[in-house]
């Protein structure tokens, strides 16, 4: 029996990439089901989709990455998804390789299988990657194992995993949630992939951001993620 | 704790009083919400009729001046509140979340409906 793969695409004011975003999906990925998530968009983006036929939710207020995502994770848990996958529609991710993470999490029983710059690859020197080794090193100090890309958006979900980040506030997809459900004895692999830079727009990251990003994670992997209730 | 800064104190809660009072007229403010002022204002009517209250606890405390211990009072009290402001306002964000995701997942289900009305219920 195959299995079913939902591909959930969270796009905010992203007009200029959701088109060859979806017919990546649709040429290199064509067994794989996918919906995008308008996370309040002002530009054309639902419009877009609508015009072409694009399964769309389309949020009617901005509620942000987490609240985007956790909107596709409900409708494949509703839907009774195999497997959910965390695709940006920015044009960083490769379909090609969601059938990658899809025979990893088949063949190793992983719950959540991760997209990885750096398993086979040195990590590159930048301010970046020197906040991504920094997670990488929290999550080995309270886990115990090793995740060489954690700040990766390419997260593939196991039918364990979908209804816990479904319902649950706070699972939003980062690091210190994958931490948390390690620690709670989530089985979480790596698979090898190649991103591609933006292709249009602005990334989210600013300065302040990326400092505030890092406090927030730090405080949430070392500190806050002990006190938080098992699901 | 003088005359003028008793008064002071009473004035303070008249004002907050009426602007509370207003609010609920204006249907601006909840009942429920004007509870925690309503006994703000009391405390402070009652701190400015009997300063003994105030020189009782700043001798239990070891507080040289009663002004201090009503400062410390208010600040208190107001930490209090913005701590369950701050509880209160992270639960409106997750009700606000949920409302928009179960709209959008509402119009999805009903457009799928819409394009194969025979689709098998699951």
């Amino acid at each position: 029996m195959t299995k079913r793969v939902l591909a959930i695409v969270p796009a905010y004011n992203e007009e200029d990439n959701i088109i060859s975003t979806i017919q990546d999906l649709e040429i290199s990925a064509p067994g794989v089901d996918y919906i995008v998530i308008d996370d309040g968009s002002r530009d054309a983006t639902p419009e877009i989709c609508r015009e072409r036929e694009y399964p769309i939710a389309s949020l009617s207020v901005n509620v942000g990455l987490a609240g985007g995502f956790q909107t596709g994770m409900k409708y494949a848990a509703r839907m009774g998804y195999d497997y959910a996958v965390q695709f940006d529609a920015d044009g960083q991710h490769s379909a090609a390789y969601i059938d990658q993470l899809v025979s990893a999490a088949e063949q190793s029983g992983a719950n959540i299988v991760v997209g990885s710059r750096f398993v086979n690859r040195k990590r590159p020197f930048s301010a970046r990657m020197v906040g991504s080794a920094l997670i990488t090193l929290m999550i080995r100090l309270t886990t115990g194992k090793r995740i060489t890309d954690p700040t990766s958006g390419m997260r593939l979900f196991d039918r364990t995993m979908i209804p816990v980040f479904a319902e649950e506030p706070d699972y939003g997809p980062e690091p210190d949630t994958l931490a948390l459900v390690m620690r709670q004895g989530a089985k979480v692999e790596e698979v090898q992939v190649e991103m591609r830079e933006r292709i249009a727009g602005e990334s989210y990251l600013n300065f302040t951001k990326s400092i505030s990003y890092m406090l927030r994670m730090s405080a949430s992997i070392l500190f806050i993620q002990w006190f938080r209730r098992k699901k | 704790m003088t005359v003028p800064y008793r008064i002071l104190l009473a004035l303070a809660a008249l004002v907050i009083l009426l602007a509370m009072l207003r609010k609920i007229r204006k249907s601006e403010m909840r009942i429920s919400d004007s509870l925690f002022w309503l006994f703000f204002v009391i405390t402070l009517i009652v701190l400015a009729l009997f300063p003994e209250i105030a020189f009782f606890f700043s001798g239990l405390l070891g507080i040289e001046s009663p002004a201090n211990l009503v400062f410390l009072y208010v600040i208190a009290l107001l930490l209090i509140r913005e701590f369950a402001s701050t509880v209160e306002l992270s639960r409106l964000r997750g009700k606000v979340i949920t409302l928009a995701q179960e709209e959008a997942l509402k119009d999805v289900e009903s457009a799928e409906g819409a394009e194969n009305p025979h689709r098998e219920e699951r």
